[in-house]
């Protein structure tokens, strides 16, 4: 019991961790911000009412009331009572009920001005023309040869690169963000977007718990066994074939034995696997990047340095490169991680360019590798990409939790 | 319908760059867009205006949006952006089909959504007002009213005492 107990509080971790769909949180600072900014509001005082406006309806989550410099006979304002500056801010409760109003009270606009057309509009972001702080959507009744002409869009040619470029960032984001969302509305049949974990997530997620990965690798049947019983793990596991994971994790146990031989100091001081874990995710990063700058043909120049800053950061990695580049070399055949990593790259000469780099630097080598591996994170956090986003949120967690995890290993060793 | 562009894309028999899809909506990049980045969401069901269409499929339809424009934003380095829901007649509507515009903006990327006020009387406004509020007072009071207590007529309904002067009370009590 103590186990599954374990289990289920790390996976609440990873939950909060992995769950793409949380929007916004705001720092204290920024809400601060918000504080002076909604003191200062005109919409927030139009919805106390200590500025008078044609109110046409109210509740307790919304107001909507007529513009006072309208676009035509009829333009109404719709507003969250509270004051949030951006979309993504409003709770889900408030947007839904927004959402839903928008709809009746387009068709109250066309009945009361008598039009059978409107244009709903919202607008973020000063570039969009969003003239106030507090979040609004538009209702603009449409009557024909109004004098509108803004909605009527010309087409423009976009660049095909460009366009490829766009759909397969968005492809990639928008299904993962939607993750929660789309469970609302399943699919049968056709291709599901994605829910709940991919192969390579769950082999992350297994590899940031040491506890879970000895569960699987000691008694792997066991481990299977509890799978259908526990909604959580069922969760983890939904749509992804267990004795795959099973054999790869175990299949990453052996080389993690291989590198404790190695670099036995090392293992000591960080959790196993871990090493390799960030080795993972600057690759992953990296092609993260790659997809948003779409600047292909200079980053396969750059390619090779970029490997050999992962060496670089990965303590183990090099010390095994510069030692036994032959065991390496297998290595990388067995595992498709480390495969992936370094795809086509000439061992031996990447050998070379660490040894020279090795020669080349001062002492206080140590130093600079800190250095670097914090720049790394700094970066990572301000990447645009989802993605990216994630791991570096995953990769300063791997640190704390295996140490909040640690002491617990032995009841898990008990129950085993 | 069989001759709606939109309804073609959805059945899969015309092309389209399909970002994402789900059981009652779909999101495409446009293929004829106004800007770079231009996105459509549409609900599969074919409905012409925004009111047709059920309350759940609805807020499935803002919230695709909503992400979608913050997908845009952090994808494609957008400075803004703006969603667009041209429902009915007259209303630039370009497919029988209702589509949710999504648009990354940049400063000075050529599009302007800024209109010019119109000028109306203080009473004009009042007219407007009341005429659409009457219509809102009652259209509003949807089934999905989360407060049901506002509804004037059933608050009459549930403290509805027997009346001596309600005619149809009387007529029922006299039923054995």
């Amino acid at each position: 019991m103590a186990f599954i107990k374990i289990l289920l509080e790390i996976n609440q971790k990873l939950y909060k961790l992995i769950n793409l769909n949380k929007r916004m949180e705001l720092s204290p600072e920024q809400q601060k911000a918000l504080e002076a900014q909604k003191e200062q509001c005109p919409f927030c005082k139009i919805i106390k009412g200590d500025i008078p406006s044609q109110k046409v309806y109210e509740d307790d989550l919304i107001t909507a009331v007529l513009d006072i410099n309208p676009a035509n006979k009829g333009h109404l304002l719709v507003m969250p009572k509270e004051h949030y500056p951006i979309m993504p801010l409003i709770p889900p409760k408030t947007f839904e009920h927004l959402a839903i109003k928008t709809k009746q009270l387009s068709k109250s606009v066309k009945e009361g001005a008598l039009v059978f057309g409107t244009n709903i509009f919202i607008a973020n972001g000063a570039a969009a023309g969003q003239q106030s702080q507090h979040f609004m959507l538009h209702i603009i009744p449409r009557e024909e040869n109004d004098g509108i002409s803004a909605f009527d869009y010309e087409k423009i040619d976009v660049d095909k690169a460009k366009e490829d470029e766009a759909f397969k960032i968005l492809g990639h984001n928008l299904p993962k963000m939607l993750r929660d969302v789309c469970k609302r509305f399943p699919m049968e049949g056709i291709q599901q977007p994605k829910v709940g974990y991919s192969k390579e997530e769950l082999l992350k997620i297994i590899e940031m718990n040491p506890q879970l990965k000895e569960a699987i690798i000691k008694s792997p049947e066991q481990f299977k066994q509890m799978i259908p019983s526990n909604p959580q793990l069922k969760q983890l596991f939904e749509n992804i074939d267990v004795n795959e994971i099973i054999e790869t994790v175990s299949g990453k146990k052996m080389t993690n034995a291989i590198d404790a031989e190695f670099n036995a100091p090392e293992v000591t001081e960080t959790p196993e696997g871990n090493g390799k874990f960030d080795a993972i995710q600057q690759v992953l990063q990296g092609g993260a990047q790659e997809g948003i700058t779409g600047e292909e043909t200079t980053n396969k120049d750059e390619e090779p340095e970029t490997i050999i800053d992962t060496i670089e950061h990965n303590p183990k990695l090099k010390t095994l490169l510069i030692n036994d580049p032959e065991t390496l070399k297998q290595k990388i055949q067995d595992v498709p991680q480390l495969q992936e990593l370094f795809g086509d790259q000439d061992i031996d000469a990447l050998r070379n360019e660490i040894l020279e780099r090795e020669q080349n630097r001062s002492e206080e080598s140590s130093d600079d590798d800190e250095d670097q591996n914090d720049e790394n994170q700094e970066k990572s956090s301000d990447d645009e990409d989802y993605d990216a986003e994630e791991d570096s949120s995953n990769q300063n967690k791997t640190t704390k939790i295996p140490e909040e995890n640690g002491t617990r290993s032995d009841d898990i060793a008990d129950i085993l | 319908m069989t001759d709606c562009k939109i309804c073609a894309i959805i059945n899969k028999k015309v092309p389209a760059k399909i970002l994402y899809e789900d059981g009652a909506v779909m999101a495409i990049l446009s293929d004829e867009p106004t800007i770079f980045g231009h996105l459509l969401i549409f609900p599969k069901q074919h409905h012409q205006t925004l009111e047709e269409i059920d309350d759940k499929v609805t807020s499935q339809l803002f919230y695709v949006a909503s992400y979608a424009a913050t997908a845009i934003f952090e994808g494609l380095g957008a400075e803004g952006t703006n969603i667009v829901i041209c429902n009915g007649k007259d209303s630039s509507q370009k497919y029988p089909h209702l589509v949710v515009d999504v648009l990354p903006r940049k400063t000075n990327d050529g599009i302007n959504f800024q209109w010019d006020p119109k000028k109306l009387t203080p009473e004009e406004m009042e007219e407007m007002k009341t005429k659409i509020k009457d219509k809102a007072d009652v259209i509003t009071l949807g089934k999905e009213d989360t407060k049901p207590t506002q509804a004037p007529s059933e608050g009459k309904e549930e403290t509805m005492n027997y009346d001596e002067d309600n005619y149809l009370v009387r007529h029922l009590r006299r039923i054995p």
